[in-house]
């Protein structure tokens, strides 16, 4: 009988900033216009005017750090997105004490700012550690 | 009767008909299996389908579904029928029909691929079901948005004490889009500023006021609401026009007074006529200017901080009620005991002439809470995209369902505590008393319930504001190629509020709510029917979607009827009435018979398939192990 093999905890990776709205929650008019075909011109001109240029862009640089992370080590780590206007935010904010954002925290070591390659040191040591 | 009852009432019968019938019915004709792929699993693009942990998806299911409706029609059905048909409907339609329209219609999707029910109806039915559906979708919209902006100037014109507060969370709402999105303040620090600040607007309202039993409240003391009251008075010099409302639910209405109603500037009750005064309209136009700021500027500037903070004061003001209630009967019970007729009769007495009878009326006012066609549209292009098993529709589904329908209690409960009062009035009073049990007298009865009125005033306001956005993206998706100038945002804009404003002025929100509720409830019928269609089809037994089908298909026609009886007799073909009021009611009587025709068609269209499946039923789906 064969033992299976020891997978590392994966490193968790919570973000905590202005994130882009699309509002889902007026489903009734939601779905009348995605039965009518508009419901992706609605969504693509919604997500286009939820944040100022500055925002969208640190979002952008946020969103292809992300994905390179993903890229890079796969399931040996979970990340999470929160945005920090919403009911989960606030209650992130409060936990981790955060007051600016982006904020990263990776296993509970939070880095606040856009510099995120700066944090790939710190998530390869994590890695390298669950991986013991 | 009190409202502890309501609650264990709820509880039981929510866990019965959950445990004993719709596990049941998933279990024994559905057959609903883990190990069978769903949509969200076979075609994951990680935008539509993607597989999704149910405790997440039942909580944006439940997100979606539960809105302004199951408050709104259970406040008027209770006004004009009493507690008791109310709760009985609730219950009976939720554990009978409700869940099983919504789970169903998501079941039928996931095992088609993740269709939704228009496309369901192409491939079942006939090619022009689906077209008649598009119908259905479009005047949903307008009488939406009608009755809702409707209600709220209503309530904005009769209460001097609300406005201000929804005037300050629009100022909050710049506010917190500045302070977040340009300053990057704290998020903990804005939150608390901005909902304090609009919550204390609300319920400050009416601070300084005179409030004595058994007379209208005495807002000349009052700071705020008496300089509202003040220049109210100062521009209703005259009615533009007069307007009847045979439910007597319009906030407009002043109390009864040991069964008699008082005269009021906007009210008269020799005639039973409602003024509508210059205060009405500007309250009617300031709300669309609110929502035209919702609709025009970008997101992060008014229409996000508007609903995140909006989402706050719900919470709040909803979740403290709760816990009114169930305090009340044991710290005081005299404000959790029913005050609300238990019933008032199966035609209630209306002056109007107005045909109100209990069947089928009452099934098409309290809509969700009891049963909606459009979540089971929602669940069948959301939900079933998104479901990682299919032994997860179950608790998402009907899970969801009867979640919506404990906010339809709630409601009736806040009514039901309630003397003299109608509609918004009696559920915004009923707020303020549990607001006051809950918090041990600390918030007065008056200031609750100016809360109970803010709170409702910005639950339907955060979903108004975004229904204009999407009505002026559609006309310049629609129209923009006839005229460049809907393309144009602030045009499109306006002329979606103009017509909305046209069916606002004709007065008959009530009308609107009806006419809103049967369409509604015809889609859930036709929901129901498709499923129905669907078992044959695959050669299971389609009693438990079926029978409901029928009592639905059958309530809802003849209510579609009824109202636009009610509309002609009441308002169109009444002498002395304003052109504008006449001009709408001739408008939803043109409405209501083209609901009730497409739905005759699709039931032709239907019957002809049911025949078709009859003859040569599709190949019996495998039975799940276990």
């Amino acid at each position: 009988m064969s033992t299976p093999r020891r997978v590392g905890k994966p490193v968790t990776v919570q973000v905590i900033t202005y994130a882009p709205t699309v509002f889902y929650h007026c489903q009734h008019c939601e779905l009348a216009f995605q039965e009518m075909g508009l419901g992706e011109r609605l969504r693509r001109q919604e997500a286009a005017e939820s944040l100022p240029d500055d925002l969208a862009r640190d979002f952008q640089a946020l969103s292809d750090w992300v994905h390179s992370l993903l890229q890079r080590f796969g399931p040996q780590i979970r990340v999470r997105v929160i945005d920090a206007a919403s009911v989960e935010g606030v209650v992130a904010s409060v936990r981790n004490r955060v007051g600016r954002y982006p904020a990263v925290i990776v296993d509970g070591e939070k880095r606040i700012g856009t510099d995120f390659s700066a944090l790939d040191p710190l998530i390869e040591q994590r890695i390298a550690t669950a991986a013991n | 009767m009190n409202s502890l009852w309501i609650v264990v009432i709820g509880a039981v019968v929510i866990y019965l008909a959950y445990t004993y019938y719709a596990r049941r019915i998933d279990r024994v004709v559905i057959q609903s299996d883990a190990s069978r792929a769903t949509p969200a699993r076979m075609y994951m693009d990680g935008a539509d389908f993607m597989p999704t942990s149910r405790f997440v998806l039942y909580g944006y299911h439940f997100k979606s579904i539960a809105a302004a409706g199951p408050i709104v029609g259970v406040i008027t059905a209770a006004a004009l029928w009493g507690w008791l048909p109310s709760i009985l409907w609730l219950m009976i339609g939720v554990s009978f029909i409700g869940w099983a329209s919504d789970y169903s219609a998501i079941m039928m999707a996931v095992r088609n691929d993740g269709n939704s029910l228009s496309a369901m109806a192409h491939k079942l039915i006939s090619p022009r079901t689906r077209r008649i559906m598009f119908v259905f979708i479009f005047f949903y919209l307008l009488l939406i948005a009608g009755a809702f902006v409707g209600i709220m100037a209503a309530i904005l014109a009769a209460r001097p004490d609300v406005p201000f507060g929804i005037l300050v969370l629009a100022v909050m709402g710049l506010a917190a889009g500045y302070a977040i999105y340009r300053m990057r303040a704290s998020i903990i620090g804005v939150t608390v500023v901005t909902v304090g600040l609009t919550l204390a607007a609300m319920a400050l309202g009416p601070f300084g006021a005179t409030f004595e039993a058994g007379k209208p409240p005495d807002w000349s003391t009052a700071p705020i609401a008496g300089t509202v009251a003040s220049f109210n008075s100062s521009i209703n010099t005259s009615s533009l026009y007069t307007v009847v409302d045979p439910t007597n639910a319009d906030p407009r209405i002043p109390a009864a007074v040991d069964g008699v109603r008082p005269s009021t500037p906007a009210y008269n009750a020799d005639t039973g006529e409602i003024n509508v005064l210059p205060s009405f309209l500007l309250a009617s136009v300031a709300l669309l200017v609110f929502s035209y700021l919702g609709a025009n500027m970008a997101i992060w500037r008014f229409a996000q901080p508007v609903n995140y903070i909006g989402f706050w004061i719900m919470a709040i003001v909803i979740g403290v009620s709760a816990i009114g209630a169930i305090l009340a009967p044991f710290t005081s019970a005299d404000v959790g005991a029913f005050k609300l007729d238990a019933f008032k009769g199966f035609q209630p007495a209306l002056a109007t002439g107005a045909l109100q009878p209990l069947w089928p009326m009452l099934f098409v006012t309290i809509a969700c809470g009891a049963v909606s066609g459009w979540h089971a549209l929602f669940g069948s292009v959301g939900t079933a995209r998104q479901l990682e098993y299919e032994t997860d529709a179950l608790p998402v589904g009907g899970g969801g369902m009867f979640s919506e329908n404990t906010l339809g209690l709630l409601s009736l409960t806040s009514v039901a505590i309630t003397t003299g009062l109608a509609g918004a009035g009696a559920f915004a009073a009923g707020i303020g008393n549990l607001v006051n049990v809950a918090t041990f007298g600390l918030i007065a009865a008056p200031f609750g319930t100016a809360l109970g009125f803010g709170a409702f005033v910005v639950i339907v306001l955060t979903v108004v504001q975004l229904v204009f956005r999407v009505m002026r993206v559609t006309l310049g998706e629609w129209l923009g190629d006839t005229w460049v100038g809907f393309k144009n945002q602030h045009i499109a804009s306006i002329v979606g509020m103009v017509v909305t404003m046209g069916l606002v002025l004709s007065g008959t929100w009530v009308y609107l709510w009806q006419l809103f509720g049967a369409s509604n409830q015809l889609l859930a019928a036709l929901s129901l029917l498709l499923v129905t269609v669907w078992l044959r089809s695959v050669g299971k037994n389609p009693a438990y979607a079926g029978i409901p089908m029928v009592f639905m298909y059958v309530t809802t026609l003849a209510a579609t009827l009824i109202t636009a009886y009610n509309l002609y007799v009441t308002i169109a073909s009444a002498p002395n009435m304003a052109a504008i009021s006449v001009a709408g009611a001739w408008a939803m009587i043109a409405i209501a018979v083209l609901l009730f025709v497409a739905a005759v068609l699709i039931a032709y269209d239907a019957w002809r398939a049911w025949g078709r499946y009859g003859a040569a039923p599709a190949a019996p789906v495998p039975v799940a192990p276990g």
